[in-house]
């Protein structure tokens, strides 16, 4: 038997093919479904005022994180079942190998992919609105709040596949769940706070600049107290998710 | 090879399944492993493959710790399971998608096979029946060409000329540097190919002898009475007794895998205590 290195770039894209074949049946009615409602509500718009056509950027957004969302929740989905789960695990690839094909393909790919269709979308969209004298812009990604979005959906499709990883089913469900859970629990903790501090329930919400609510409106710019979970939302959480998947993949039992 | 010591598994925390078990299974030769159901083979298979981890001892493959999943280790054995589920794709796509990850995988070989158990390449395993999704992983088990192949009950769901195939297939693929696992409570299914017995009763390893020094100690008779005190085991056949009877002049007889078996299994075997002593 010839040498085996212990990772490899060619496994995992071996990894990925392999998804990818297996796979191919569900992402093609996954996208047929989005861009089956896109079109029915541009049909719908068409038929009233059009004005849906001129907001293709909107659309771009919500089928980006949508379709996403359920990309990544059904991730892993060799671990349904204990069958699937054998052979997956006896697969000659290590687990990092197999953890980064899965992120690969939930993330990068699925950017570009999904963005590949949604503009040769917004093309057709263009000519048949040019028939029918319909205002239909190009949707432009490289501008600094698309930018913004690829993040936040990283961010988010991290813990989406520590979900699919940990939950044996229905992942999505109980994923999202789990995170209403706690922010239940932070809301309540919150609100507690300010019973404590006004001595009455307030409603509030969370601004950029800090806490607003009827009368009161702290402002925690500055403050470590605002600082903090931005730093953990943005440089800790996906980077904490991605080793916790890693590991729940390289404990995993059959 | 594949060593085994001292394993210590249960699970659940309380109840033990595996206790201080040991085990040594070496390269040229198919190994029978036999129990009853729920002996706990099929969980012994799973420590070998690393899909289980040991509350403590070790487990290795060629010096390899399986449970470490390193695609080394992976890539040196093939395990063909019990129950198991196919992808929505044919023959030839998973061909293409997962042999490369086989660095041995012998695609000729594969098709012949195939062709062997009559399986078409265009179908869609979905599609296929138990019996040819099993016929199909066999083919592909051995075709990946990997030091061990670890059988888990693979003749469930084959037909009686596809049994006859298998063994045929699993001797002929059988080298000096392979090691063969096949694990089943059908006993009668691999008769003739197996070279060592190797049996698991509620959780240990109560034999492991090769079929040679089998032969060496013991005589598979039929006899009219079993009064002889070189009998060790007996069950009533249609023209007297099947019995296990000590070998006592190098006498050469056909070995009764499965009379062999329930000799073994049977309370306070005489046959087991033949050759501890």
């Amino acid at each position: 038997m010839e040498h085996i290195k212990s990772f490899s770039f060619k496994r995992i894209l071996l990894l990925m093919q392999k998804t990818l074949y297996e796979n191919a049946k569900s992402v093609l009615i996954g996208l047929i479904t989005v861009f089956g409602i896109f079109s029915f509500i541009l049909f719908m718009s068409a038929l009233k005022d059009g004005q849906a056509w001129s907001k293709l950027q909107i659309f771009y957004y919500i089928g980006l994180f949508i379709a996403g969302l359920f990309i990544s929740g059904s991730a892993f989905s060799n671990f349904r079942n204990k069958e699937k789960t054998m052979s997956y695990l006896t697969l000659p690839a290590s687990g990092i190998e197999k953890f980064i094909s899965e992120w690969l393909l939930t993330s990068v790919v699925y950017i570009i992919a999904y963005t590949a269709i949604f503009y040769a979308f917004n093309l057709l969209v263009f000519i048949i609105g040019d028939v029918f004298n319909i205002q239909v812009n190009l949707i432009n990604i490289f501008t600094y709040k698309t930018l913004t979005m690829f993040l936040h959906f990283i961010i988010i499709q991290s813990i989406l596949l520590a979900g699919a990883a940990t939950f044996k089913k229905v992942p999505l469900f109980f994923t999202i769940s789990s995170l209403f859970i706690a922010g239940m629990i932070i809301t309540f903790y919150i609100t507690l706070l300010t019973l404590s501090v006004k001595g009455q329930f307030e409603a509030f919400h969370l601004s950029n600049n800090g806490i607003q609510g009827g009368d009161f409106n702290y402002n925690l710019e500055n403050h470590w107290l605002l600082k903090v979970p931005k730093i953990m939302y943005y440089y800790i959480t996906a980077p904490v998710f991605w080793i916790y998947t890693y590991f729940k993949l390289k404990e995993k039992e059959a | 090879m594949v060593e085994i010591n001292h394993l210590n598994f249960g699970y659940k925390k309380k109840k033990t399944l595996f206790s201080e078990l040991n085990l040594e299974l070496k390269e040229g030769r198919i190994y029978g492993l036999l129990g009853k159901n729920g002996s706990g083979k099929t969980t012994l298979l799973k420590h070998v493959a690393g899909l289980l981890h040991p509350q403590s001892g070790t487990v290795k493959l060629n010096d390899e710790i399986p449970q470490k999943r390193t695609p080394k280790v992976l890539a040196s054995y093939y395990m063909i399971p019990e129950e198991f589920e196919t992808p929505g794709i044919t023959v030839k796509t998973f061909l293409k998608v997962t042999a490369p990850f086989y660095p041995d995988f012998n695609e000729t070989n594969f098709y012949e096979y195939l062709k062997e158990f009559d399986i078409d390449t265009e179908q869609k395993l979905s599609k296929m029946s138990y019996g040819q999704k099993k016929k199909f992983l066999i083919s592909f088990g051995m075709a990946a060409d990997t030091p061990i192949l670890i059988t888990d009950e693979p003749t469930n769901g084959l037909d009686i000329p596809s049994k006859s195939i298998f063994r045929k297939l699993m001797a002929s693929a059988l080298s000096e540097d392979k090691l063969f696992v096949i694990s089943t409570h059908q006993v009668k299914d691999i008769e003739g190919i197996i070279d060592t017995i190797v049996v698991l009763d509620d959780g240990k390893i109560i034999f492991n002898q090769s079929l040679e020094t089998v032969s060496d100690k013991l005589c598979f008779k039929t006899l009219k009475n079993i009064d002889d005190e070189n009998v060790l085991y007996a069950e009533k056949g249609l023209i007297g007794y099947n019995a296990v009877v000590r070998n006592t002049g190098e006498e050469a007889s056909h070995i009764n895998t499965e009379l062999l078996f329930n000799s073994i299994i049977a309370k306070d075997s005489k046959v087991v205590n033949e050759f501890i002593s």
